[in-house]
């Protein structure tokens, strides 16, 4: 069973995220999917877009946080790993947002459903983001003593909006998504695959040789604004955050999973929020 | 000193530049964009004004550089089937960055006051003022990307950010003025009955408040701000995006394997002049991207 599903239709790459029955989790065949995926991506001359979707009811909840599988996807606390093993993979997961990010061709994020930690990144670093008005946007990996490492939030939508973002882990829905910039534009959710298919296919209606160039000239202005040392930065900082021992009296989110399971460390997690986040 | 494409008006406080090929709609070519920097040379050594309008004569801002190919070897790329030299390229890539970081840095307020079309290296321009107030049946957009150019601008991450900057200029789409003041692009759009007085009284404001403080400060934090922008990136930005934009002219668009047989927007300028030519540039896109009209006044 593959975990990503690529198909082309009239010059446009559909990348499917498929693993619907865990909201579409990233794990390590996933990663190891879209990582052979990629070069494929870039030398499809026949796919001049690509939409990266979500099968079922998500786009994407982010990590996995099983832990089963999930070496690629996430260092775990309490393994013990050379700090250049570390490196190594970190540098391996911010290259892979890096590699989308700059794909010689256009890139549409459609969501719809949850939108969260690496998954909204996925979203962040696609060139246009179309969203259902109800889609759900946050990235609450400070929650689990994670560090966020995704740059491109403080360009997107900025500084004070992001700190807001990623301090209290609360979630927004696609309207509000829109208002802030980190989407092009909500719809509602019935309305969701019929706008995504007008942009790709107005896309792809353009010579490549155009808008190859065209994307890079935006995003060597983003390296002009210090994107490209953000990356390597948040890279040294999640190192550094690997090495962070909990204090006893912190909610330790993985050694909740290891006794109670996934779902009541989650619940855990996001129960003392609730009353400060509004209900989405 | 006698300008042919603009009109230069010094009256007080107020200096006002109009674009003036109104039968062109105002197409920016070598000459005009000369002009335009002697006029705001002139501005510059003159004491009393204080703000700059910039705006267009007939019924458009501007649309943009011009695209007829007679007397443009500065505002556009050489057509590519000539085999240009990198060399050319370049050279004309980096005066033109001076060009632009002149109009953006000018020491004077600067207003844009836009009316009918506004694309491409006209949209270029009301980016580089310091305000814009528009009509909102205004029409902006840049279809580079449908002759096969990427944008040399480096305002546009700064001004309307990075997810609807990509959205606008990947696509070549166009919107209108309420659109434009929604997403940041400009400050203010009304009425097209309300322009007028809208800019007179905004032009007042500006004037008023470019005293406040003196001279002096107000040169300081002028300077400071620019350098504030310099490094968040923008003088690197204007680099690479006029690098980009150089890559981007040395090639023929349609000339890729998927694409052969594509639009030449040169040729199909030279073969069937230059209406036409934008027509078939525009037209198969209209069914994806409506495309807003500014109304007849």
């Amino acid at each position: 069973m593959s975990t990503i599903i690529y198909e082309k239709i009239d010059n446009i790459g559909y990348v499917t995220l498929n693993r619907p029955e865990e909201l579409n989790a990233m794990n390590d065949q996933m990663l190891a999917e879209l990582d052979a995926l990629l070069p494929q991506l870039e030398m499809d001359l026949e796919a001049k877009v690509i939409v990266f979707r979500g099968a079922g009811k998500d786009f994407c909840a982010g990590q996995d946080l099983t832990g089963v599988n999930t070496h690629e996807v996430l260092s775990e606390p309490g393994e013990h790993l050379t700090v250049k093993k570390r490196m190594e993979a970190e540098r391996r997961r911010n290259r892979r947002w890096e590699t989308i990010f700059n794909l010689a061709k256009p890139t549409i994020a459609q969501v719809h459903g949850h939108c969260l930690g690496t998954g909204c990144y996925l979203a962040m670093v696609c060139d246009m983001t179309i969203a259902a008005e109800d889609a759900l946007f946050g990235d609450p990996l400070l929650r689990m003593g994670l560090l966020p490492h995704m740059p491109l939030w403080l360009y997107l939508v900025g500084m004070k909006r992001t700190k807001e973002m990623l301090y209290t882990g609360c979630y927004i829905n696609g309207i509000e998504a829109e208002q802030i910039g980190l989407v092009n534009k909500a719809v509602p959710r019935d309305e969701l695959d019929t706008e995504v298919e007008r942009l790709s296919r107005g896309i792809a209606l353009l010579p490549c040789d155009a808008t190859a160039p065209a994307k890079d000239a935006i995003n060597s202005v983003m390296e002009a604004r210090g994107l490209g040392a953000c990356w390597r930065f948040t890279n040294n900082m999640q190192l550094v955050m690997q090495q962070r021992k909990m204090l006893p009296e912190e909610f330790d989110f993985f050694k909740v999973r290891d006794k109670q399971g996934l779902k009541a460390a989650v619940e855990q997690r996001d129960r003392p929020f609730k009353k400060f986040c509004e209900e989405r | 000193m006698k300008y042919k494409n603009i009109l230069l008006k010094l009256d007080g406080k107020v200096a006002t530049i109009t674009l003036n090929r109104p039968d062109k709609l105002n197409a920016i070519n070598d000459e005009m964009l000369r002009e335009l920097m002697k006029a705001l040379d002139k501005v510059k050594r003159d004491f009393d004004s204080e703000v700059v309008v910039i705006k267009g004569a007939g019924g458009s801002f501007c649309t943009g550089q011009d695209l007829s190919g007679e007397g443009t070897d500065q505002v556009m790329p050489p057509n590519p089937r000539n085999k240009n030299y990198l060399y050319d390229l370049f050279a004309t890539s980096l005066q033109n960055q001076s060009v632009w970081q002149y109009i953006f840095e000018f020491p004077k307020i600067t207003v844009a006051q836009v009316h009918g079309y506004c694309l491409g290296m006209g949209l270029d321009l009301a980016m580089a003022c310091r305000a814009a107030i528009c009509t909102e049946d205004a029409v902006f957009g840049d279809p580079s990307v449908r002759m096969g150019f990427a944008s040399p601008n480096p305002l546009w991450t700064f001004r309307i950010g990075l997810k609807k900057s990509k959205e606008l200029l990947l696509t070549g789409k166009y919107i209108d003025g309420k659109e434009a003041e929604r997403i940041g692009l400009v400050m203010k759009a009304v009425p097209a009955d309300r322009l007028e007085d809208t800019m007179a009284a905004e032009v007042e404001v500006f004037a008023h408040s470019s005293g406040i403080g003196g001279w002096d400060q107000q040169a300081d934090f002028w300077c400071y701000s620019m350098t504030v922008l310099d490094l968040a990136g923008l003088s690197a930005g204007r680099r690479m995006a006029g690098n980009a934009h150089v890559l981007s002219a040395i090639q023929r668009p349609g000339r890729s394997l998927i694409d052969r047989g594509g639009l030449d927007f040169c040729q199909a300028r030279d073969e069937k002049g230059l209406k036409a030519a934008i027509e078939e540039r525009d037209a198969p896109f209209r069914e994806y991207f409506p495309q807003p009209k500014p109304k007849k006044g």
